[in-house]
Parts: structure tokens; C-alpha cells; sequence
């Protein structure tokens, strides 16, 4: 620790803090322009000098570490002289513009010549200039206000990875442009914009135009996907004037991705749903709440009361909050009495479920999204975190660029993770990932280079993988995933040595291969290497949307009750029965495809949809709309008219999360708050309400009028959030599971000490070939479904703004592929299997491996699930002109 | 190896061959054939002998006779007088400018007798492409003493017994410098030789990768095996085609040699060199900046720390000296540091490489101990001011140093008195400058040219430059204000207290330094709106002073647009209609008539 006064404060810091954080702990406020704490500090706009007594000169602030006994003066007459004179500076070419500025009031540059008073200027003024550039989407350049901070520059380079923005010129010349000064071409995440001191990178208006002293700021969670990113949310008269972040609020640092910063003109889309409608004939019919529920509630109590509960099921959505998703499998298990229910096509959980919790005993990742910048190698397998998590990619960039981390890719296609600085791309054949990990596996076992101690006291069943192994040898794993042997030993050795190592992978609904397996082999791999209960190690599955999580853990599946107890298990049904004073169906429940299977066969004859659209997302579109249309009865609540919802009898109009109070659970477990920041449109309604109203209808009332009141039930029936109290919750959440009395803590790493089952358990399922369906002479190409990053789901494609930047579906495919088809970047594809065709806009890619094709799923106009079966086998296509 | 009965050592330095030294060479060679010589006497190109602005020149050995100023044509006389005959050809060789007296040989040209060789030690000796020759001369001698009897540390002790300083122009200590990088148990290492010679009117480093490309390589394996590095690079400017040729060559021979690559000599060290062309940024000479473009990103300065000892290139514990740096290290090694620090003064080393230029007669680079005088540097050695003019100042340190007037002829030069007074060491470039030379102008030029070659990055160098040379200009074209020179100072202080890298720190000494020694020249141009040495011409009246003009014509005659009326016996009138101020008739009026 290194002690040291800043004017005159003692104050005690870390050795390697620098005067700046020492004088920010001291309480003093030393000003700065180049200065952002998601950044390796940069020393240019010398605002930050100071002077240290018993040295002549000026010191900047920002990078200069504190030292023992430094008396550090930040306010003498020659650092206020040297401020003053940067300010002049910088002013004798900037724009003042302010009054039209859109950082007015925000603005840095603005902040501080009012601070230092700086009212004339010593030099002649010269007529600013630099480029403005107003034709890329959703931010706007004006290079005549730059301060040549650096910042945009740095985080896109640091923190994005991306480098589309770079100084250009000398000297007195230099600027920030991208190469040739084209329209920005990149992940439009805006993280540009939230670096900018002053008013050169700003987003173009999306709402209202609000000043900062005109908004009311909201704290939140991000919605889009499932890392739980802190937002401020800024509002003015109801309607949403900007979304950011803060360093200091959450695991993201402040960092976001293009949906949650530019994605919320969804929220205020034409098209929500803002009146309860019931279906007459060809049409829809708008009518009162109350009657739609009245119409609702007797529908259903008709069916069970003649054709049992088990004739009606209901599919939810992981993005409702905790609370929302408890009371749904509540209203479903205990009003409606079906164990029918399930979400995300019982796909999008497969992983963690049957993957990784019946290895290591929870279904989820094993440590905080930020520890994976402490990875000394980082693995990843199956998924792209660019594509899925964007603020996740950022670790493994961080980890790369600051650590020098080494980040091998094993994947079949190429992501953007390959193109890593350093990184190492391992390219396998489709759905042989799970075999990869098993060469590694075998070749840490074979080494001897597992971690002894930690297979020793920590996990049983060794004798049995070696065994399960014995069979296989490198040379037949390095033929059946087309990697080489050395490839499998070198990834298995570096991540086997590695003092921290992790894995990374997401779960998509629709993938290539089984995620359960890729999922359970690399829980194996983390045991064996022990790479587990520590920080900088452990494994990072994460799953898709926003509460993903928490929809596992408030029992959104059929045959678990919440809290992960066996629905088949007479004490635990006992318990619920108790706590709910409601008698529980029997049976294990039907799983998403096997309630559409009963929907075709006449077993279910009403469907239940909530913010859930299995026409557009779940794999085999004709088929999914033939089971909805044989449906008896089907409502649909969502905040849009969904292609599923178009099929309904009832429409029920509900909120979306900037309008709704709750919590989520982050892919690393934290439960954090969700606040409504803005009004629903019209009559939309909140879930939870719904919900409750349903209940009451159905004769079985909630005795609930506010999520916060669902947790003290909550609290009983799932004991990894037993404590937690919605009001009282830290900024960055609190990670499951929760030590209970009294103080609260959470537990940011799981698996410590031990195993929820004592040991963990090292087992590996016999690896399966993956089939492909279609003729390889017709379809040339497997089909990838992709995510982009632009997109959540299908829910962002009504949002304006991201369909600004990414309005279609794109098929990705090597160059050479696209050549033999006849076809180009830029031209409309016809991707043809032998279940259905879609358009999409090629685009070529001159990396990675041939004869595969990446398409983008997302969109209702061209849905991709048209595609595809339901079923493993990765499905062959063809690429046409259209 | 053959060996021939006379030597003609030819210069193929640079400056050499763009004066003809190869059509010269060939000359000599046809004629030696001729002549059936060609088993008997063989001509030899070498490095840069420094001479440059009397070139191309050739020293003949056994004798040591030195010829300037050779043509093609003079081939026939030079092997038929001297080759053969044995006697000097009288109207090829040097003349001392001052004494008008023609020198024969080479060691008693003032020029060459004054100084002392230890980087430039084969200087005009080798032929640069032929490991062989370099070998001759105790080449890689050092590098085995050092790898078959040294231990690093010893290496390092040596290093900085001899008090050797960076030559880059900070003039850290190089030992000290290695000691630190050798400290980190971080592996790859790295150890870099910054070629970047940016000065304008700086040659050294040229010089020395051409003529001795070997002392380089030399120097960096011994850096190599002191810090524990496995590979080297060398960053030269892409303006040095030659240079990158030669060192190219170089390093190809020295791996066959087993002198670089894999278990040298046989000791188990392994390293080798890889040479990287840097695009031609100023500020790429910076060490950090230079680490940057070296990784192909952008050159621009880095914080620190951490210093490039702990985290250089790819984040790697790196080491970076000079050319000039590494090519005393094997001197050193051979001589031990105690011989090396017999020589110099008292806080610098050894000897220094200065680029003589400007307004002075023997225009070339020199070698000379530390502490040599600038007046012996100007007029021993540089052979004083041409045309009988008054030297007014020297310019040390390029853009980033000061002038030095007149009344500090007598300083010693070495790094801490030039500090003292206003100017630098820099990496060596001498402008000198006569009476004609304004000094106003001069430090504007330098201004100008670190307004172009600042990287952009802190507020103080790329803005307060600016308004510095804005300010400037306002002076020499006669809008300078009462008050402007203060400014100028108090601008300068504080960019060079406030600045990042060293080139912000130091780009305000011209201005500065002219200030501070030329005050009442400011004065002239903002008081008087004169500039008194005639150069600033918006300053300038164009008008004949009746008193001092001596009716001679002169004016008239050379006036390019006929502006000037003259007549006989009459003072020349200039008509300012017609004049376009192109200053031919000053520059041709010797009796400062115009004003």
C-alpha cells in the first residue's frame, strides 16, 4: 500500500494506483478530457497536471503513479495557469456551437472553460474545420468538434475489438476518421459516443430531444440478452431520450451493446399492441380488458372442467422477470392445474440443464462475466459471444489486449473471435465440438496433466471416464472433427497448464449440433483441470435472453418445480401444495414440441403464449403452424402482433421491461433490479398484472398486488434466492446462491468450497455423430442459423432503429462457395432445403471453412426456421439467385 | 585473400555516389585495364567518409594521399600520374579554404587530423558489403570476447564503467539502460536500433549503417546477450535505401558467418536482426512511437511508465539505442570501458558524430571527443565560414535543440553544458550560420517543420505550436506586436513543461533559444518592423541607400524582371511597381546597399 497526500489529504492506495485514482479517493477532483476509466489512461489533453512538492515541473495526473510520501498539489497558480492555457488552446478552434450542440449540458469541454473561467482568449480565433459525417446509421461524426481526446479511437480498439475509427494525419492536421473517410461500417455499439467528452461522436435522435437537466433517469436492466447489463434509461414526458450506462453501476462498466444503447425505439414502436383483442371470424376485435379476461378465463376453466387440465399448456418466455415467470408456472401448475409448460422451444436451456447440472449441480455458469478477463488462456467453443453477448466479447478482447491472454476459437465456422490479436482459430466440422473436447480430454487423461488435488477431493468417477475414454484415440477424433492431432494437444496443454483457464460458449435456441453434449463435455474438461471454484477460471455458458436464468430457476420447464425440485418428487409436490393450498398435477408435463405434438394430435386444446412466438423462432415453421391452428383455443400476450399472435382468438396487450418492476437473473446468477422507466402504450399491461387478473378469474387468487410481494414466497420455494429482498439489492445484484439469514451475500463464484452433491461428477454421455438431412449433391452447404448482434430474438425487428442497420437476413458464406454458386456479396440469395426456402443478402467471407453457410435468423419476413426440422441433424442447403 | 599493391579507397557514401562516384569508379577501373593494372591496383567503394560536400573522394593507401572532387575524365591522368608514376595529381587534391594551401595527405587536412574515430573507426578503410574487410578490422571480435569470456553482468559493469550515453540525443546511460532491461524475467525479449534519423540536416546515423553496417549488427548481438534477447530489429527510414541494403547484406553475411542465428560461435546464444522501414514519421524516432509503428500501428508516443525495459515491443522487456550507440559498444568491449571513459569530459564519454552543414566550408561529418570546443568544431575542423562572413550561430540538436551565437564559440560540447545554455546534443546536427541569416526566420522554419512532424496527440504540441508559428509568422511579415516575444516565451515554457513525448518538450528551443541570444533581432522585426539580416521580405523596402551604394550595376544586371534603373556613375533606383520582391539584387549587392 503506498500513503501519500493530495493537497494536504492523506490518503492510502494500492501500489500501481496512479495520483489521479489516489486524488479521486482523497475526494479531490482533478479535472480531464482524455480520461475514461474503461481505458488505459492516455495523457493527452495534459488537463490533469499537477505539481509535486520538492520537484519543479508538471505532472500528469492520470498515469503517474502515487508514490510513498508524494505530496501531490493540485491546485497551485502555475496548474491552474497550465489548465487554463490547454483550455485556450483547445478553444481557439472549436466551434462554439453550444446552444445547438447535442452535448450541451453534457459536455466536458463546456464544464470546464466555465470552471477555469476561461472568458477570453490570448490567441486569434481560427475558423474551425473538420469532416461531419451524417450518412452513417445512428451516430453522427463532426470532426470540428473533436478534441482529439482519443477516447472513440481507444475503446474501440481497447474494449470493442474493432478498430473501425483511427487518427489520421499529423500534426496539426490529425483527425479521427475511419480509412477514407466512408460512412462507419461496424457493430454501431455507440461505445464511441458514450467515450466522447464533447459533442464529435454523438447518436443521431432517435426521440425526443432532452437536454440533461430535462430528463428523469432511470436505473435498470438491460432487457435484450442475458448478461444483465446496468442501463440508465433518460426520459422525457413518457418517452425514452436516451439510454447509457455507467462505470460505476454494473458488471458492463459502463459498456453497452448497439441494442441496449440504440435498440429502445422498439419500446415506442407504431406497432405495439395497445388494446386486448378477441378474434371474430377473419378478424380481430378490439375490447375491454375486463371482457377479454372474462372471455379468457371461462374458455379455459370450460376446457379443464371437460378435457382435465392436461388439455391445456403454456409456453413462456425467458425474457418475463423472475417474479412474472414464477407466478406463470404458478398460474399454470396451480389455476390451471397443467404440467404442460415449458419456454424457448425447450432448446434454448438443453445446455445447462442437461449438460452441465447433472455434473457439477447447478444449472448455470460458474463465475462473474468479468472474471473471464482474468483467464490466462481462453476457450471457446460453440457460439459466438460477438453475435450473442457483445458485452461478454469484450473480456475476451480485454484479456487478449491487456493480458495477453491466449484465446483459442474451437468452432466450424469463423467468428470474429478468430480474429482476435493472437487468437487461434481451431476449425472442427459441424457438431463435432463435443468430440474435440473429448481428443482433449483424453490427451489430458493420457498426459497425466489433470490437476490431481483437485480430482482428488473434489470429484468421483475418474476410473469411469478413463474408461468410458479408453476407446477413443486422437487420430480417430482428429479424422471425425477434421482438426489436427497436434491441435487437440496443444489446446488440451495450454488449457490443462494454464494457472487460470476458461471456457465460453452460448446457448442459441437453434444451433448447430447438441448443446447438452458440447456443454457436459466441457463441464468435464473444466473438472478435470480444475479449473473450477477459483477466479479467473471456470465455465462461461451462457443462455440467450434476458432472464434465461431465472425462467430455469423459477421452474419454467416441465417436471421442475422451482427451485429445481423434481416435479415426480412427493415431498416436493407436498411442499408446493402447501405453500400454493392448491393441489398440483400429476405427471411429468409436456416439453414445447411435445405440447405442439398435442396440439396436432387433440391432446391440447388451448395454448397459452406469453411474449413467446414459436411460429417465428421454433425450428419447422409449417409444422408449428399447423399445431397452433388445430389449437381449440389460443391466446397470445405479447407486446407485438407476432406471427403466432396473428393465429390467436385472444390478443392480450403487455409491457416490455423499460415499463415493468421485477428483477433478472444474469447469465452469472446476479438478480438484479428492473424499473420501469416509462408508461405502457394505450391499455398494454404489465405481466405480472396479467397475470394476477387471470388467477383471480380462474378462482385461485395471487396474494400478491406488486412483484415485490412475491418474494418472500419465492424465498421459500427456491432455496438459492432464500434472503433476497427486491428493495434492498446491491447496484451490481446479488449472484444466487444467497446466504440466507441476515447479511446477505451472494456467491460470485460457485463451487468454492464444494459441490451442492458433496463431489462433482466427472461422466461423459458416448458421443454421437452428427446426421445431416438432405442429399449432399443437391445441397451443397450445411446450414449455421446465426444470431447477429443487431438482433434479440425476433423481438428487435421492431425496433426502427436496429432494423436501420441490419433490416434483412444475411447468408455468410466463403467466397469460394459463392463463386461456384454464381453469386456475390451484395446479391439476394435463395437458401433452398428440403424443407422450405427464405432470401437472404449474401455477404462472402474469405476466412474459415468452405462449404457452410451462415444465416440469420431474427426475421419474420423471411423466417429461417421455415428451414429447418426438429431434429439434430444439421439440415443441407442450396444458394441460389433470386 | 588477394592483395593488390594499391589501394583506391572511393567513396560510396551516399553523398558520394549522387556526385558521380560510381561513373568515376568505373572511369578508373576501364583505364586500370587498360593499362594492365587491374591484378595491381584495385578500386574500393566504401562507407561514408564524411567528406561529403567534397565528393566524390578517394583516398589512395599505402600512401594516404586524398583526392576531392573527381569526374570520370580524370581517370586517365590520376592511374597515369599517380598509379603508375607515383606522384600526386596537384589540381585533384584538397585545399584548406583558409590557408588556400593544396594538402596531399589525408591525415594532414584539418578535416580528417582533428578528430578521433571510435564509431566511425573504418570509416573510408572497408569496403561495408565484405564481411571479410569488417572481420579484418577486429570485427566481431568483441561479440566472441564477450560470448566465450563474459557474463552478462560483466558485459553490462563494462558498459557502464565507460560512461557511455545514449546518442540519440537524451543521453540516458547505456548501461544503465541494459542493466534494466536484463532485471525482467519476462521472455521473448527484445532489443531494437532506432535508425531513424529525422533531424533535418543530420547524417550520422546514415553514415554508419552504410559505411560500418556491421559495427551495428555487432554492437546489438553484444546488447542482445546483456539483456537476454533472442531477436533484434532495426528500424531505419525508408529515405535510406542504401542503408537498408547494406545492413541488409550485412545480416545475410553474418548469419552465414554463424554470427547471428543459431548458436553463435558455438556458445549456444542464439539472436538474430530483422530490419523494418519505417514510413518516414518525425516522431517515430521516439522510442514508444517507434515500438508502436514497429507493431504496424499508428507512431505515436505511449505513456510511462511502464518504461519499454518493463513493457516495449508487444509488451515484452525491450531495449532501444541509437545507431551511433551500438556502434561504440564493441570499441568498448575490445578497449575496456576504462579507455572509453579516458576520453571526453567529465559527465560525457567517449567522442560524438556531428553532421557539419550550413554556412561553413568543409560541409561533412566528423568525429571528435566530448568536450571539443565549438570553435575548433567550426574552424579546425569545419574550416570556417565561406566567402570571409562573420559565423553568427550554430544550430545544435536540429528542431528540437538551440543556437548558439557567437560569444559561446568557446563552450565544450558535450551534453550538459549544451543543455545549460539553451541548446542540445540532440543526435548531432551542426547548421552553422553566417551573418546573413535571420534568426527569426531560422527558429520559424524549425517551428514549422515540428507543426508538421507533431503526432497530434497532446493538446500543448499540436495546438500551442501552432499558435507559436502563427505568432511567428505575424513577426517576420511585420504584424508583430509589442508584447508577442513575452508570449512566445511564456507559450514555449509551458508547452515544454506540459508536453508528453520529448518531441513537444524540446520543439519550443529554437524559438526559445533565439530569443534568449538573439533578443534584439525580435526587437528589429517587432519594434523596428526590420529584419536586419535581410531575409524577412516583408520587411524588406527594396530601396538603394545612397550612402552605401557604389554605383557598381550589379543590381541592375541580375535583376530578373528589370525593376532596377541604373546608370553609370549613378545610384541604382528600384522601381516598386515593377519589383517582385525575389531579393536577387540583395543577395547580389556586396555592399549591403539595399535595404
Amino acid at each position: 500500500m503506498i500513503t501519500l497526500t493530495i493537497d494536504g489529504i492523506e490518503v492510502t492506495v494500492e501500489r500501481g494506483a496512479s495520483i489521479l485514482e489516489a486524488a479521486e479517493k482523497a475526494g479531490v477532483r482533478i479535472p480531464t478530457l482524455c480520461h475514461d476509466k474503461r481505458l488505459i489512461p492516455f495523457g493527452a489533453c495534459r488537463m490533469c497536471v499537477v505539481e509535486l512538492k520538492g520537484r519543479r515541473g508538471l505532472v500528469p495526473a492520470c498515469f503517474n503513479p502515487a508514490r510513498n510520501g508524494m505530496e501531490v498539489l493540485t491546485q497551485t497558480p502555475t496548474v491552474i495557469e497550465a489548465r487554463r492555457l490547454q483550455l485556450q488552446l483547445l478553444l481557439r478552434q472549436h466551434p462554439l456551437d453550444c446552444p445547438v450542440c447535442e452535448a450541451g449540458g453534457a459536455c466536458q469541454l463546456q464544464k470546464l472553460v466555465f470552471e477555469y473561467d476561461v472568458d477570453k482568449l490570448p490567441f486569434p480565433r481560427q475558423e474551425p474545420k473538420g469532416s461531419l459525417d451524417l450518412a452513417s446509421h445512428l451516430i453522427k461524426r463532426d470532426m470540428s468538434r473533436c478534441v482529439l481526446c482519443g477516447c472513440c479511437v481507444r475503446i474501440c480498439n481497447e474494449v470493442q475489438g474493432v478498430n473501425e475509427i483511427s487518427f489520421v494525419n499529423r500534426g496539426i492536421r490529425t483527425e479521427i476518421s475511419t480509412d477514407f473517410g466512408r460512412p462507419l461500417d461496424c457493430e454501431f455499439c455507440g461505445q464511441c459516443v458514450s467515450a466522447c467528452p464533447v459533442g464529435a461522436m454523438v447518436a443521431k435522435p432517435l426521440g425526443p430531444i432532452a437536454r440533461p437537466w430535462e430528463v428523469h433517469q432511470t436505473r435498470t436492466t438491460c432487457g435484450f440478452c442475458g448478461l444483465g447489463c446496468a442501463l440508465v434509461v433518460e426520459s422525457k414526458d413518457n418517452r425514452i431520450a436516451r439510454v447509457s450506462s455507467d462505470y460505476e453501476l454494473g458488471s458492463n462498466e459502463g459498456n453497452l451493446c448497439v441494442k441496449g444503447r440504440f435498440g429502445w425505439p422498439v419500446v415506442h414502436s407504431s406497432q405495439r399492441l395497445t388494446k386486448p383483442l378477441v378474434r371474430e371470424g377473419e378478424r380481430f376485435v378490439e375490447v375491454s380488458w375486463e371482457k377479454a379476461l372474462e372471455h379468457v378465463a371461462s374458455r379455459w376453466s370450460d376446457i379443464k372442467r371437460q378435457k382435465g387440465g392436461e388439455a391445456l399448456a403454456v409456453l413462456g418466455s425467458p425474457r418475463l422477470t423472475n417474479e412474472e415467470a414464477y407466478l406463470l408456472q404458478r398460474l399454470a401448475r396451480g389455476s390451471l392445474g397443467t404440467p404442460n409448460l415449458d419456454h424457448g422451444a425447450g432448446l434454448s436451456y438443453r445446455g445447462l440443464l442437461e449438460g452441465v447440472r447433472p455434473l457439477l449441480g447447478y444449472a448455470a455458469a460458474t463465475n462473474p462475466i468479468r472474471d473471464i478477463r482474468e483467464a490466462d488462456v481462453i476457450l471457446a467453443v460453440g457460439g459466438n459471444f460477438k453475435e450473442t453477448h457483445p458485452v461478454a466479447k469484450n473480456q475476451v478482447i480485454l484479456a487478449a489486449g491487456r493480458r495477453k491472454s491466449r484465446v483459442f476459437v474451437v468452432d466450424h465456422v469463423h467468428t470474429s473471435l478468430c480474429d482476435i490479436m493472437g487468437a487461434q482459430a481451431v476449425y472442427v466440422r459441424p457438431g463435432t465440438e463435443g468430440l474435440f473436447l473429448r481428443g482433449m480430454i483424453k490427451w489430458i487423461l493420457d498426459e497425466g496433466i489433470w490437476d490431481r488435488g483437485f480430482v482428488e477431493t473434489r470429484t468421483e468417477g475418474l476410473e469411469g471416464l478413463k474408461e468410458a475414454l479408453s476407446g477413443l484415440d486422437l487420430a480417430s477424433v482428429a479424422e471425425l472433427t477434421g482438426a489436427t492431432t497436434d491441435e487437440i494437444k496443444q489446446v488440451a496443454t495450454a488449457f490443462a497448464q494454464a494457472s487460470t483457464a476458461c471456457l465460453i460458449g452460448s446457448l442459441e435456441t437453434l444451433g448447430v449440433g447438441d448443446s447438452a453434449d458440447v456443454a457436459a463435455s466441457a463441464a468435464c474438461l473444466c473438472l478435470l483441470t480444475g479449473k473450477l471454484g477459483r477466479r479467473g477460471c471456470g465455465l462461461h455458458i451462457y443462455a440467450e435472453k434476458a432472464n434465461s436464468q431465472g425462467a430455469l430457476d423459477m421452474g419454467l420447464v416441465p417436471g421442475l418445480l422451482p427451485g429445481y425440485r423434481d416435479a415426480s418428487d412427493p415431498q416436493a409436490r407436498e411442499s408446493f401444495q402447501e405453500l400454493w393450498q392448491l393441489p398440483l398435477p400429476g405427471g411429468p408435463g409436456l416439453g414445447a414440441r411435445e405440447i405442439l405434438e398435442g396440439c396436432l394430435n387433440g391432446k391440447v386444446k388451448s395454448l397459452y403464449l406469453v411474449a413467446e412466438n414459436p411460429l417465428g423462432t421454433y425450428p419447422d415453421r409449417d409444422w408449428v403452424g399447423k399445431a397452433l391452428e388445430a389449437l381449440e383455443f389460443l391466446v397470445v400476450q405479447d407486446a407485438f402482433m407476432s406471427d403466432s399472435a396473428k393465429m390467436a382468438h385472444v390478443v392480450l396487450p403487455a409491457s416490455v421491461f423499460v415499463e415493468k418492476q421485477g428483477s433478472f437473473t444474469s447469465v452469472d446468477r446476479r438478480i438484479q433490479r428492473v424499473e420501469p422507466s416509462v408508461k405502457s402504450p394505450g391499455e398494454a399491461r404489465a405481466d405480472f398484472w396479467i397475470f394476477c387478473e387471470l388467477a383471480k378469474r380462474m378462482g385461485t387468487p395471487f396474494p400478491f398486488s406488486s412483484p415485490g410481494e412475491v418474494w418472500e414466497e419465492i424465498g421459500k420455494a427456491v432455496q438459492i434466492y432464500n434472503g433476497v429482498n427486491l428493495q434492498i439489492l446491491p447496484e451490481e445484484g446479488l449472484a444466487w446462491p444467497v446466504a440466507g439469514n441476515g447479511e446477505k451475500q451472494g456467491t460470485s463464484i460457485l463451487y468454492q468450497e464444494e459441490f451442492p452433491g458433496g463431489k462433482a461428477r466427472l461422466e461423459l454421455p458416448v458421443w454421437k455423430p452428427p446426421q445431416e438431412k438432405g442429399d449432399a449433391q443437391l445441397y451443397p452447404l450445411l446450414l449455421h442459423p446465426q444470431s447477429r448482434w443487431f438482433h434479440s430474438g425476433s423481438f428487435t425487428t421492431w425496433s426502427p432503429s436496429l432494423m436501420e442497420v441490419c433490416p434483412e437476413p444475411t447468408a455468410l458464406v466463403h467466397v469460394q462457395d459463392a463463386m461456384e454458386g454464381g453469386l456475390k456479396e451484395g446479391d439476394l440469395a435463395r437458401v433452398i432445403s428440403p424443407k422450405g426456402e427464405m432470401l437472404a443478402r449474401l455477404k462472402v467471407r474469405y476466412r474459415g471453412p468452405r462449404s457452410i453457410v451462415q444465416v440469420a435468423h431474427h426475421f419474420q419476413e423471411q423466417p429461417l426456421n421455415r428451414l429447418l426440422e426438429w431434429s439434430w441433424e444439421i439440415m443441407r442447403v442450396r444458394l441460389e439467385r433470386a | 585473400m588477394k592483395t593488390y599493391r594499391m589501394n583506391l579507397m572511393l567513396c560510396g557514401g551516399t553523398g558520394c555516389i549522387a556526385s558521380g562516384s560510381p561513373k568515376v569508379k568505373q572511369a578508373i577501373e576501364e583505364e586500370l585495364a587498360k593499362r594492365g593494372l587491374a591484378d595491381e591496383v584495385q578500386v574500393v567503394m566504401t562507407g561514408c567518409n564524411g567528406f561529403c560536400a567534397m565528393g566524390p573522394i578517394m583516398t589512395v593507401f599505402p600512401d594516404g594521399v586524398f583526392y576531392n572532387k573527381l569526374r570520370p575524365e580524370h581517370a586517365p591522368r590520376l592511374v597515369e600520374e599517380h598509379v603508375l608514376k607515383g606522384r600526386p595529381v596537384k589540381e585533384l587534391l584538397f585545399e584548406e579554404p583558409l590557408e588556400k594551401e593544396k594538402i596531399p595527405l589525408l591525415k594532414d587536412i584539418g578535416f580528417f587530423g582533428n578528430q578521433r574515430l571510435i564509431a566511425l573507426r573504418n570509416r573510408g578503410l572497408i569496403d561495408a558489403e565484405r564481411i571479410e574487410e569488417y572481420i579484418a578490422r577486429d570485427g566481431y571480435q568483441a561479440l566472441a570476447k564477450v560470448l566465450t569470456s563474459m557474463t552478462s553482468e560483466e558485459v553490462i559493469e563494462e558498459i557502464k564503467i565507460s560512461g557511455l550515453r545514449g546518442r540519440g540525443g537524451a543521453g540516458f546511460p547505456t548501461g544503465l539502460k541494459w542493466e534494466e532491461c536484463r532485471k525482467y524475467d519476462r521472455f521473448p525479449k527484445y532489443t531494437i536500433c532506432n535508425g531513424d534519423e529525422g533531424d533535418p540536416g543530420a547524417f550520422m546515423d546514415r553514415s554508419i549503417m552504410e559505411g560500418d553496417p556491421h559495427s551495428v549488427l555487432e554492437g546489438m548481438a553484444i546488447s542482445a546477450y546483456a539483456i537476454g534477447a533472442e531477436k533484434g530489429y532495426i528500424y531505419v527510414r525508408a529515405e535510406y535505401p542504401l542503408a537498408i541494403k547494406r545492413l541488409q547484406i550485412a545480416i545475410e553475411q553474418a548469419r552465414e558467418l554463424g554470427l547471428l542465428g543459431h548458436n553463435i560461435l558455438d556458445t549456444g546464444f542464439d539472436f538474430d536482426i530483422e530490419i523494418y522501414p519505417g514510413a518516414g514519421a518525425f516522431v517515430c524516432g521516439e522510442s514508444t512511437a517507434l515500438m508502436y509503428s514497429l507493431e504496424g500501428k499508428r507512431g505515436m508516443p505511449r505513456i510511462k511508465p511502464p518504461r519499454s525495459a518493463e513493457s516495449g515491443l508487444w509488451g515484452q522487456p525491450t531495449n532501444l539505442n541509437n545507431v551511433e550507440t551500438y556502434a561504440n559498444v564493441p570499441p568498448i568491449i575490445l578497449n575496456g570501458g576504462a579507455w572509453f571513459a579516458s576520453i571526453g569530459t567529465e559527465g560525457s564519454k567517449g567522442t560524438k558524430v556531428f553532421a557539419l552543414t550550413g554556412a561553413i566550408n568543409n560541409v561533412g561529418l566528423v568525429e571528435v571527443p566530448m568536450g571539443t570546443t565549438l570553435r575548433s568544431l567550426v574552424f579546425d575542423i569545419g574550416g570556417g565560414i565561406p566567402k570571409k562572413r562573420q559565423f553568427k550561430a550554430a544550430q545544435l540538436g536540429g528542431p528540437s535543440g538551440g543556437c548558439v551565437p557567437a560569444n559561446l564559440l568557446d563552450v565544450e560540447i558535450d551534453f550538459d553544458s549544451l543543455t545549460e545554455i539553451g541548446a542540445m546534443m540532440g543526435s548531432g546536427g551542426v547548421v552553422v550560420m553566417d551573418e546573413r541569416t535571420c534568426m527569426v526566420d531560422t527558429a520559424r522554419f524549425f517551428t514549422a517543420f515540428s507543426v508538421d512532424e507533431s503526432c497530434g496527440k497532446c493538446i500543448p504540441c499540436r495546438e500551442g505550436l501552432k499558435v507559436m508559428y502563427d505568432k511567428m509568422t505575424d513577426i517576420v511579415e511585420g504584424r508583430g506586436k509589442e508584447g508577442d516575444v513575452e508570449d512566445l516565451e511564456k507559450l514555449g515554457r509551458m508547452i515544454k513543461a506540459s508536453s508528453h513525448c520529448g518531441l513537444g518538450q524540446s520543439a519550443p528551443n529554437p524559438i526559445l533559444s533565439t530569443i534568449r541570444h538573439f533578443r534584439q533581432e525580435y526587437d528589429a522585426h517587432v519594434r523596428e518592423k526590420r529584419c536586419p539580416a535581410k531575409v524577412c521580405v516583408e520587411l524588406l523596402l527594396f530601396q538603394v541607400n545612397p550612402e552605401k551604394c557604389k554605383m557598381c550595376g550589379i543590381c541592375f544586371r541580375n535583376c530578373p524582371v528589370q525593376a532596377i534603373e541604373w546608370e553609370k556613375k549613378q545610384v541604382a533606383r528600384i522601381d516598386k511597381e515593377k519589383c517582385t520582391r525575389c531579393k536577387t539584387c540583395i543577395a547580389n549587392c556586396r555592399f549591403d546597399a539595399i535595404e
